[in-house]
């Protein structure tokens, strides 16, 4: 081995293991953002699987051609390697449901999908890597978990992952890049010892030096967080759906989408079904909005005023900017701080922890019964003086007005007249999530109750307000969640994205606002009054101890068993190869050297070659070497050398014994001649050469270094 | 094989600067990673981005100040086909800081490829260094190379960006081709036919078998005893006409190089036992090699690919009449019509056709 081949093998090396430390970073930092079971087990697929790939050299492309065969009609390895991740994306796929219906303990977090996804693509290409084209794309994978990684960070601690994997990739481009360059030469001159580290320390310091300046000199780079603020990514199904944002500060109904199925918060199963987030108090037409001002921290609750104090547990990866509670928060204990606005909305800063995270909320639950809101007096002293709670949209059509009008007209009291919009919204529309979208111009109300008749919770409950704000009574519109799912966890009610819900409450005099579901079969269930229910505090509570079923044990019950299984085949499939590669071959002189890092320097030269022949000179599939160089023979090369250089190939790939290094350089001297001969040939040469070496002859090849004479 | 020949060595000259198309690729990235920070308000895409440019930038800075260089070549100028020959790049840092890695490479600019190309990473130079690369190659055909170019990369980190230095090198080199050691035709005479003028000449020519009528004295008993068989040394029949050898072929082709080789060899064997040897041209005109080397150096630069015409055949074998002989070395494209139209204006001419 001539002094290129073992500058070229350590940097070789070197790249696979920058490489791999790179993946392995980037699958920490996954780890950071979602944990999950699943990136420990992939660390150690990756590991196996590159270390296993370590031991076979990397080849050119044309080489990976060439040893494809003669029988053009069987795949590339290479198209059987996309194949084979084809086929593990298709698997996984189908096994974690990329659309977010796998459930992981309770939480759904889109990290972990997208992350078991991207790992087995990860572990699929490194299976695949072969040249160092493919090692580069083994690099852009590692970036597209990196990006992942960080859409779906929520604190800081995935920083240090992500940080050392982009310097393992740095080192990574360069020995590759460097690798590249050399795979061409014939002869490395010069240069003293440690060409690896002179390789990639300077240029991957550079890099550093230069993104941190650049990080710097970019303007809003101070000003960005840790965490992806989703709120900010408009798309049609997010904007404004208050299920992807409780505290979002509008509200427009013209938006449409799914919304999220993953866990916000969980409560306790015996906490009330209707937790609020954000009170809306203006709309235009289309669109409600918040303009309530932050006043000061919540106070403690009135004498008389029926209190409750909740612990929530938080579920959601993202940031909660708003404090949840069954009625208006009082009193906040937990991270962050909370300020209510003058609309009652509870504004909450500073809480970034990684959940699940734990907050306990005192609130005032207004809730009275029938017979109380009825004898709840009208307008008056008593109703709340801001104009904003009776205002409407200025061009509501005179037909909601009259509507309006008519339903209340006969109700003798507010709490009459609530009753009747509510009856005649539920009798005479229908819920739809996938209502249509008014045109441009035209009032959401107008519209839902004389156009479309179909609409979901934010449509009924502005229609109810605009219907009672346009009679006088103090109506606001109210988004948070309803009713939640009490089978995740027992003794809990999660809540989760698709439980937002939106409804009304209305100001009864001597009460204060109470809450009301216009939506059509949601019935709010009315309290004795001065019911007060306390849970206890966050800080005392202890956890519940469950004692699941063997089923349960495992997170996502059936589905996560079922990935764990597959998970398992994979990683011990990958084992056994490992082991059938290591294990000693029958028959094998236990002096000779089993150790074979990869082609031969002739084997090396003999692809080339073999690459470089076109079709017409092919070998028969059934025709040996020897058969073959019967057959050779011309003025630059004697017969006996092109004979000679082919036995020693044969011994190189064959024998116990291998050839002389002196031996070796004569052979890769012909075939180096022959392949330059086939260049400066005319098209209708009559010199014949061997086929492409078969695939069996690729391999069963043993190589190994040449032995010193 | 003729004597190296220093290339005087090259002005200093300033490497350029050359954009990889890979390089955009980074740069879009970025700018993408840079929106997605902007929309999403997250810190980590910004940081992936400014990675991407700092890799970029790092290859630029690697190779923005440009290297004065100073080449020089040591080459040969006639090499046997065959036969190893060495050159040397000389490489002189004139920079006054140290060079980082650099390709250097040789390649002749024929359309032939008689000699490989030759590429050697050097991993450094220091300011004012010198370093030589030395390489042994093996020409694969005859012909002549004219010029040749070293071309100097420096390839920055990543592979973004690189400097090169294109010195052109004019010095000609002529591959002679390999005198073939075997089956050469063997140049008139001894078998009892031929040539019509025969001299015996003092020089051995070879040994065969006694034939009735072979003297006594001309027995070779070293031979004798070798092989078993009565062997007879025959002495050099010299002809009184000259040797014409007619090239048509296409240069590359190896049953065409091949019988160049052996024509190489037996009009070689000719200029020893001082025969004229004529080489054909392709108007019909003949050179004539009055020493091996310069037959070596017409065998060389022969190029005629198409048959000669009648009236070029004719002229050529003017120098074979009365006695001489006609050696053809021709490829598998020649047609047989031809040969058989050589045959007959040479018993025309009387001249021997000599088989191959």
């Amino acid at each position: 081995m001539n002094r290129r081949d073992a500058v070229l093998r350590r940097v070789d090396d070197a790249a696979r293991a920058a490489l791999l430390s790179a993946g392995l970073l980037a699958q920490w930092a996954m780890w950071t953002v979602a944990h999950s079971r699943v990136y420990p087990i992939a660390a150690l697929v990756l590991m196996g699987i590159s270390i296993e790939s370590a031991r076979r050299r990397f080849v050119t492309a044309r080489s990976v051609t060439a040893r494809s065969g003669p029988a053009r009609r069987r795949l590339s390895p290479r198209g059987l390697a996309a194949c084979r991740i084809l086929g593990c994306v298709i698997l996984v796929e189908i096994c974690v449901g990329i659309v977010g219906s796998l459930q992981w303990g309770g939480t759904v977090s889109m990290a972990v999908p997208i992350g078991v996804l991207l790992l087995t693509v990860q572990a699929a290409q490194a299976m695949a890597i072969e040249s160092r084209r493919d090692a580069k794309l083994g690099a852009v994978i590692v970036v597209a978990i990196l990006v992942a990684a960080g859409a779906f960070a929520t604190t800081a601690a995935a920083g240090v992952p992500i940080v050392a994997s982009v310097l393992a990739l740095f080192a990574t481009a360069a020995l590759l890049q460097r690798g590249t360059v050399l795979a061409r030469m014939h002869d490395v001159v010069g240069g003293a010892g440690a060409p690896v580290f002179r390789t990639f320390l300077v240029p991957a310091s550079s890099a550093v030096v230069i993104g941190t300046l650049v990080f710097l000199a970019l303007p809003n780079s101070t000003s960005l967080g840790t965490r992806t603020d989703m709120r900010y990514v408009r798309t049609a199904a997010s904007q404004g759906r208050a299920g992807n944002d409780p505290g979002a500060r509008s509200l427009d109904l013209r938006v449409r989408g799914a919304l999220s199925d993953g866990a916000v918060f969980a409560v306790s199963v015996t906490a009330p079904s209707y937790w609020q987030g954000a009170v809306f108090d203006t709309f235009d037409g289309t669109t409600w909005t918040v303009t309530g001002v932050a006043a000061a921290a919540p106070t403690g609750p009135a004498p008389d005023s029926p209190t409750r104090t909740d612990t929530v547990r938080v579920l959601s990866a993202q940031a909660l900017d708003v404090v949840l509670a069954p009625g208006q928060a009082t009193a906040y204990n937990g991270p962050g701080r909370a300020v209510v606005d003058a609309d009652g909305t509870s504004r909450l800063t500073g809480a970034s922890a990684a959940p699940p995270w734990t907050y306990a909320v005192t609130s005032v639950n207004a809730a009275a019964s029938a017979a109380v809101l009825t004898s709840a007096a009208g307008t008056g002293s008593a109703d709340p003086t801001d104009p904003k709670w009776t205002a409407v949209e200025a061009g509501l059509p005179s037909r909601v007005r009259a509507l309006a009008a008519q339903l209340t007209g006969p109700a003798g009291t507010r709490y009459d007249a609530v009753t009747a919009v509510e009856e005649y919204l539920r009798s005479h529309e229908t819920y739809d999530l996938n209502s249509p979208v008014p045109a441009v111009g035209v009032d959401a109300v107008d519209d839902f109750l004389f156009g479309s008749h179909h609409g979901f919770c934010e449509q009924f409950a502005t229609a109810a307000v605009v219907m009672l704000r346009s009679v006088g009574i103090p109506t606001r519109l109210v988004t948070g969640y309803s009713h939640g799912d009490l089978t995740s966890e027992a003794g809990e009610r999660v809540m989760r994205g698709v439980d937002a819900h939106a409804w009304i409450q209305v100001w009864y005099p001597g009460t204060g606002w109470v809450a009301s579901d216009p939506t059509a079969t949601s019935v709010l269930p009315v309290l004795p009054v001065g019911t007060v229910v306390t849970t206890k505090p966050a800080v005392a509570s202890t956890p519940k101890v469950h004692h699941p079923s063997v089923v349960r044990a495992v997170p996502g019950g059936r589905l996560g068993w079922l990935v764990l299984i597959l998970v398992g085949a994979t990683v011990v499939t990958v084992l056994l190869r490992i082991f059938a590669r290591w294990r000693p071959r029958a028959g094998a002189v236990a002096a000779v050297d089993t150790r074979r890092p990869g082609d031969g320097p002739t084997l090396q030269a003999y692809l080339r070659l073999d690459a470089a022949l076109g079709s017409g000179q092919a070998r028969e599939p059934d025709e040996t070497l020897r058969e073959v160089s019967r057959r050779l023979g011309g003025p630059i090369s004697a017969r006996a050398e092109v004979s000679a250089a082919l036995e020693c190939l044969e011994r190189e790939c064959y024998s116990v014994r291998p050839p002389t290094v002196s031996e070796v350089s004569a052979a890769v001297d012909v075939f180096d001649r022959l392949l330059v001969a086939v260049g400066s040939q005319h098209p209708s040469t009559v010199w014949t050469f061997p086929l492409p070496m078969s695939q069996g002859l690729a391999n069963s090849r043993r190589t190994g270094t040449p032995r010193q004479p | 094989m003729g004597t190296a020949v220093d290339v005087p060595a090259c002005a200093p000259v300033d490497a350029r600067l050359a954009v990889a198309r890979t390089a955009w690729l980074p740069i879009g990235c970025a700018a993408a990673l840079f929106a997605v920070a902007y929309v999403t308000r997250a810190v980590w895409p910004q940081l992936l981005g400014c990675a991407l440019l700092g890799l970029v930038g790092a290859s630029l800075l690697a190779v923005w100040r440009p290297l004065r260089l100073q080449v020089r070549i040591d080459l040969p100028d006639r090499v046997v086909v065959g036969k190893p020959f060495e050159t040397a790049v000389v490489v002189r840092n004139l920079s006054g800081r140290p060079a980082r890695a650099f390709v250097v490479r040789h390649r002749w600019l024929t359309g032939r490829r008689l000699v490989a190309p030759h590429a050697a990473f050097v991993d450094g130079l220091k300011a004012g260094g010198e370093i030589v690369v030395r390489t042994t190659r093996t020409p694969v055909a005859r012909g002549v190379l004219a010029a040749s170019e070293v071309r100097i990369d420096a390839t920055a980190p990543f592979g973004f960006f690189s400097r090169y230095v294109v010195v052109p090198v004019s010095r000609e080199l002529l591959v002679l081709p390999l005198l073939a050691t075997a089956s050469a035709p063997r140049v008139a005479g001894g078998e009892g036919g031929g040539a019509s003028i025969r001299t015996i000449g003092a020089d051995a020519g070879s040994v065969r078998d006694w034939r009735p009528g072979d003297q006594a004295r001309h027995v070779q008993w070293r031979s004798t005893a070798r092989t078993g068989r009565l062997s007879v040394l025959e002495r050099e029949q010299v002809s009184g006409g000259a040797l014409v050898v007619l090239i048509v072929g296409r240069n590359g082709e190896a049953t065409f190089e091949a019988a160049i080789s052996r024509a190489a060899s037996a009009c070689s064997l000719a200029l020893r036992r001082r025969t004229t040897v004529l080489i054909a041209r392709a108007d019909g005109g003949c050179v004539r090699a009055r020493t091996e080397a310069s037959l070596l150096e017409l065998l060389a630069r022969a190029d005629v690919p198409e048959p000669l015409s009648e009236a070029a055949l004719q002229r050529a074998l003017r120098g074979a009449a009365n006695g001489g002989q006609v050696l053809l070395a021709n490829g598998p494209s020649v047609p047989a019509e031809w040969r058989v139209a050589v045959r007959r204006a040479a018993a025309a001419a009387g001249a021997r056709v000599m088989d191959e």
